[in-house]
């Protein structure tokens, strides 16, 4: 054992440019990966021990009306007296101020908020040091002034332009603004909102006028369990009680809804899954592209230690003492090159926070954590181990008969020509690399087939590649029978040496591959939001129009020369079951009271999935409905036949036809010809589902995931969603103040604003994304170089033949240049060729046919990796080149 | 008493067209313990693939190789590496020396990869340096080495386990004359001093001349030279 380290250090010390390309190489492959879970692990950590912050409380209670008396007793039983208790109430409303208006959010608290955590301010900062809340001290109403107080987030201060001591009005009541919020405890997880925050106190919202008009209120009841030593397990226990014995009140779906901190922690890991899973899996493949190039670079290293692996099996040494020795020099290296990346993940751990501000919580730190370089280490140890395996079939077949016939180059070659007999062999030596690369793809994306699909996508696109590489050879062959002698001995070149440039064309035209389709596929998704295609996005998107003011409203703004479009009615309600079992219970086995054959048939219809939004504890409970006399220029029929035309007849037996959106049933489980139960406002309805639409959502028009045969609601009480059309951006605020003043109820979405704010989001993600496959870009970059330097080296005798027979300086460099020029040049080109085709694909599958192209993102990519390529060419064979020819003699 | 038993070897090399070159016809001899043996032949005739054969690197289409009474046939890749590491020991061409490792590093490698105790190697090792005179240049790597000065390392590599058969193809083909000549003596005084047996195949006269016993291949069999003592 000490001996094979002895001799293991030796070589590798021995071999030292070798062993720091080996390093350097495999940690630019190995470094977003770890900076991504480094982060990942981070932010689970954040996550974890805020999780009471970010809820703040134990349990919560989420309800859309506020609890009966039979439903406060549960919770008295259930929770027992010794408990914190906090009440809140929150909505959507249009806040005005300072002849401003904006949609916010409206939180309501009393005394007692929060719980846990703390709302830090601008003006109390100092005194919150100590955890005094303020509002525990000089809570709003004790102070009893002119105005009630309001609270706004720093936000809305800044869109409204008013600072403390302005007033604002929500609904019908004016408010004082005595501070601004800095940061509060629930908001901090994703600071990006469509509306800013502003808090008043609970006792206030009945005075705006706002609660009665059905909008989407939620009562919330937050509760602290005392004493503090409460255990996780005992409060996971009360809230699964409370959440069972609530739901016994309901005859249905329950509404409501009760959530602890494991929930959250649920939620918003699935959240940061979704987010880093896909630049984790261009981080895999930078790590396997930096895997190719460690590949090739120990290729060479082994077949020039073949010979001494054959000395030491004539002095005794066993087999499994010559893979020992390898895989011991492999996984010194795997170490280095995890020390090397974990240093350099260090130094771009810190852009995270930058790059993603306003999408991970304010107040998270990222820190080392011994998951990550758990992780980090056995993936560079065992990571590099893997990659070189497929080479450890060189050593099997090793034979020492080679020391006595001939040159130490036949060693290799030797072993080559046995090889190629045991395809079987060689094949499966690339499993363990194939199932390492599968876990990795699966544990990013969280789920076993989208792990599978990018796995298979990507073995595609390499076979792909390596295909159009093998056949440019063969076209190289052709063009190699030129006169011109520098061209004719560059390709040449190129076709004698195919593994060499197979590695590098595939290397090199992967990461190009990369860099081009994500933001090829971002252009797409761009153009479609910020202007889709045929289709007008609107100005302003209206919500909570009460009947009776429809009229009003139209007159309202016509009298400014706009129209209101699109008036679509929405009815608030829920579906309770389908096809005999409860809408949730399929999903689960809560409430396993009688199962009949139906139930039965339903559960294993949707056991093989797993994954589904019935799931989550998040559950929707209420729906919102609609009917149409048309469908919008926005939405389509998919599958099955359209509504009945006629109203339907209550007094029919006929379940009411039932129109769908396609993901929602996708998400649901549901198939056409299903038949759902619902309930609105307290009537039960049957429906039939009779076909899916596919809606295009951005086109930002009122649209609805469910849509009822006509006449079945027009009793029901609705409010109306409506649009109004792109006005020049000068009149946008006045008409906004207009209505916020004229219908304070009426919540007024400004959709270029939001489409900003999406479009941020997209660029931000996007940025970090391609910025992985830039890391990719550079371990394509090593590779090159590292092959460049090997090839040229093994070549340098031909080099100086050539020189010694005449040829000039110059024509050694131009005969390198087209040789890698070339090879750079097709790859890029190919790369962006593929790409277009792939993003296109992407476009069509997932995000309905957006794709849009942009020739010069492309080819300036192109032309920067075929001059990084003769960059990297030219300094990885500067050395051989300029040598003299003289060491011809020499080294005879 | 026997060390080397040879018979009925036949090696042939499958050929591009259908018949294969055979170049080893059922060639039969014996070498007795203490015997030093040369092998002469022209290039090409089938020496190095004879020693191969010998030394277990390679197996013959049939007929066997017994050393000291075990038949190298018999024994798996793992124990034919052992049993080659005890009893025979291989001096090639090329020397064939670990480049990283120093001039007495190579000459303890197969006492540590057969796990002699450490001060066993390190007196055994200091003896054949003194032995090959190589003492003074013991830290040298072998690209500091001079080809003598490498081939005497490689000969006390193959000398320190202390071997029952030494083979040695062509020791003396990669050095010039005077060196050469330098070598073959070291190589019999070691020989004779130790009583091993050797088989050395050769182009050089005199080194074959100081073998008790000539061998000469031709036609893919031995025969007896004629020049022998
Ligand atoms: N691995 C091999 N495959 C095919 N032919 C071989 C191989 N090794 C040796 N030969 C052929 O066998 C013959 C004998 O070779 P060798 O034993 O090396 O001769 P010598 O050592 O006497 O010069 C030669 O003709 C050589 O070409
Ligand atoms: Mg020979």
């Amino acid at each position: 054992m000490k001996l094979w380290i002895k001799l293991a250090l030796r070589e590798l010390s021995g071999n030292r440019k070798f062993s720091l390309f080996f390093i350097l190489n495999f940690s630019i492959g190995l470094v977003g990966f770890i900076a991504l879970n480094s982060f990942n692990f981070s932010i689970q950590n954040h996550l974890k021990n805020n999780l009471k912050e970010i809820l703040t409380a134990d349990i919560a209670v989420y309800s859309p009306r506020p609890l009966n008396q039979k439903e406060l007793n549960t919770i008295d039983k259930v929770l027992g007296n010794e408990r914190q208790e906090s009440h809140q109430v929150t909505f959507f409303s249009m806040i005005s101020g300072n002849n401003l208006s904006r949609l916010a959010m409206v939180i309501a608290i009393d005394n007692k908020f929060p719980l846990y955590g703390k709302l830090v301010m601008e003006k109390n900062g100092q005194n919150l040091e100590d955890n005094s809340l303020p509002i525990k001290d000089n809570s709003l109403p004790q102070k009893k002034p002119s105005l009630p107080f309001a609270w706004i987030s720093r936000d809305l201060a800044v869109t409204l332009n008013v600072k403390t001591g302005d007033t604002v009005r929500i609904g019908n009541m004016d408010f004082m603004i005595e501070d601004i919020v800095i940061s509060s405890p629930g908001n901090s997880v994703t600071p990006v909102e469509l509306a800013p925050s502003i808090y008043i106190d609970i006792s206030n919202i009945e005075e705006t006028g706002l609660t009665g008009f059905g909008s989407r209120i939620r009562y919330a009841r937050y509760y602290r369990i005392l004493p503090e030593t409460t255990t996780d397990q005992v409060l996971m226990a009360k809230t699964i009680e409370l959440r069972n014995s609530l739901a016994a009140l309901f005859d249905g779906e329950p509404l409501v809804n009760v959530y602890n901190s494991e929930d959250v922690n649920r939620n918003l890991g699935r959240l940061f899954g979704y987010f880093t899973g896909y630049m984790g899996l261009v981080a895999i493949v930078a790590l396997f592209l930096a895997g190719i190039g460690t590949s090739y670079l120990f290729r060479g290293y082994l077949n020039a230690r073949l010979k001494e692996m054959a000395i030491l099996k004539t002095l005794g040494a066993r087999r499994i003492d010559t893979y020992f020795l390898m895989t011991l020099q492999v996984m010194i290296l795997g170490f280095f090159s995890t020390v090397l990346s974990v240093a350099f993940s260090f130094v771009l751990l810190p852009f995270f926070p930058k790059v993603l501000k306003g999408l991970i919580p304010v107040n998270f730190e990222i820190a080392a954590n011994p998951e990550s370089l758990i992780l980090a280490s056995f993936l560079g140890t065992l990571g590099s181990v893997i990659f070189c395996l497929p080479l450890f079939v060189r050593i099997h077949f090793l034979k020492p008969l080679i020391l006595l016939q001939g040159s130490d180059r036949s060693a290799g070659m030797h072993v080559n020509k046995i090889i190629t007999k045991n395809n079987l062999l060689k094949i499966s030596a690339f499993l363990p690399v194939s199932i390492t690369f599968w876990i990795l793809a699966v544990g990013q994306t969280r789920s076993f087939e989208r792990g599978t699909f990018f796995l298979l996508s990507f073995a595609g696109v390499m076979l792909i590649t390596g295909l159009t590489g093998t056949f440019l050879l063969s076209g190289i062959r052709f063009f190699s029978n030129t006169g011109n002698p520098i061209l004719k001995i560059a390709f040449r070149n190129l076709y004698r040496h195919k593994f060499s440039f197979i590695s590098c064309f595939v290397t090199i035209a992967m990461g190009a591959f990369l860099i081009n389709v994500i933001p090829q596929i971002k252009n797409g998704i761009q153009d479609e939001i910020s202007r889709p295609e045929g289709m007008k996005i609107p100005g302003f998107f209206l919500i909570d129009i009460q009947p009776e003011q429809l009229n009003e409203l139209e007159i309202f703004l016509k009298a400014r020369g706009v129209a209101l479009d699109n008036a679509s009615p929405m009815v608030r309600g829920r579906i309770n079951k389908v096809n005999g079992v409860g809408f949730y219970d399929r999903f689960g086995s809560k409430n396993k009271k009688n199962i009949t054959e139906d139930q039965n048939r339903e559960k294993s219809r949707l056991n093989a999935r797993e994954e589904g939004a019935g799931q989550g504890r998040f559950r929707r409970r209420e729906f919102n409905f609609s009917w149409r006399e048309k469908l919008d220029v926005s939405e389509t029929i998919v599958k099955g036949k359209p509504l009945e035309d006629t109203p339907w007849n209550f007094h029919d037996d006929k379940p009411l036809e039932i129109s769908l959106e396609e993901g929602f049933a996708e998400r649901f489980h549901l198939e056409i010809g299903d038949i759902m139960l619902f309930d609105i406002q307290g009537i039960p309805l049957e429906g039939r589902v009779v076909n899916f639409r596919k809606v295009r959502w951005n086109s930002f028009q009122p649209n609805f995931f469910i849509l009822f045969q006509k006449g079945v609601l027009d009793d029901a009480p609705c409010t109306y969603l409506a649009s109004v059309p792109q006005m020049p951006a000068s009149e946008k605020m006045p008409l906004q103040n207009a209505m916020a003043g004229k219908f304070p109820n009426i919540s007024v979405l400004d959709v270029n604003q939001t489409v900003e704010q999406l479009l941020d989001i997209t660029d931000r993600l996007t940025f970090s994304i391609n910025f992985m496959a830039w890391l990719a870009i550079v371990a394509g970059l090593v590779v090159l170089f590292s092959i460049v330097r090997y090839e040229t080296r093994t070549r340098s005798m031909e080099i100086n033949l050539l020189k010694v027979l005449g040829a000039g300086f110059n024509d050694i460099i131009k005969i390198t240049f087209v040789e890698f020029g070339f090879m750079g040049f097709s790859a890029s080109l190919f790369a962006v060729i593929l790409s277009l085709g792939c993003s296109y694909g992407i476009s069509w599958l997932f995000f309905g046919n957006l794709w849009s192209f942009r020739w010069e993102y492309s080819l300036f990519s192109i032309f920067s990796i075929t001059v990084i390529s003769l960059f990297t060419v030219y300094f990885a064979s500067r050395s051989v080149i300029m040598q003299k020819p003289v060491v011809l003699l020499k080294s005879a | 008493m026997k060390i080397l038993q040879v018979k009925n070897l036949v090696k042939s090399y499958p050929q591009t067209s259908d018949n294969p070159l055979t170049v080893i016809f059922d060639t039969s001899f014996d070498v007795c313990q203490g015997e030093t043996v040369a092998i002469t032949g022209h290039s090409g005739s089938g020496k190095t693939t004879l020693m191969a054969l010998l030394a277990g690197l390679d197996t013959p289409d049939s007929g066997s190789v017994m050393i000291r009474g075990e038949k190298l046939g018999k024994m798996d890749e793992d124990r034919l590496a052992r049993f080659r590491a005890e009893w025979i020991g291989i001096i090639f061409q090329q020397f064939h020396l670990m480049p990283h490792l120093t001039a007495k590093e190579n000459i303890m490698l197969p006492l540590e990869i057969l796990k002699y105790k450490s001060e066993d190697i390190e007196r055994r090792a200091n003896r054949v340096l003194r032995q090959v005179g190589l003492d003074k240049r013991k830290d040298h790597l072998p690209s500091q080495l001079s080809g003598g000065e490498s081939q005497r390392v490689a000969i006390a590599r193959a000398l320190v386990v202390e071997p029952s058969l030494l083979l040695a193809d062509e020791p003396t083909g990669n050095l010039d004359t005077n060196t050469g000549e330098q070598v073959a003596d070291l190589l019999f005084d070691l020989v004779d001093s130790s009583g091993m047996t050797m088989i050395v195949v050769t182009h050089n006269i005199e080194l074959a001349a100081r073998c008790r016993r000539n061998l000469k291949f031709e036609h893919g069999r031995l025969q007896a030279a004629s020049m022998g003592n």
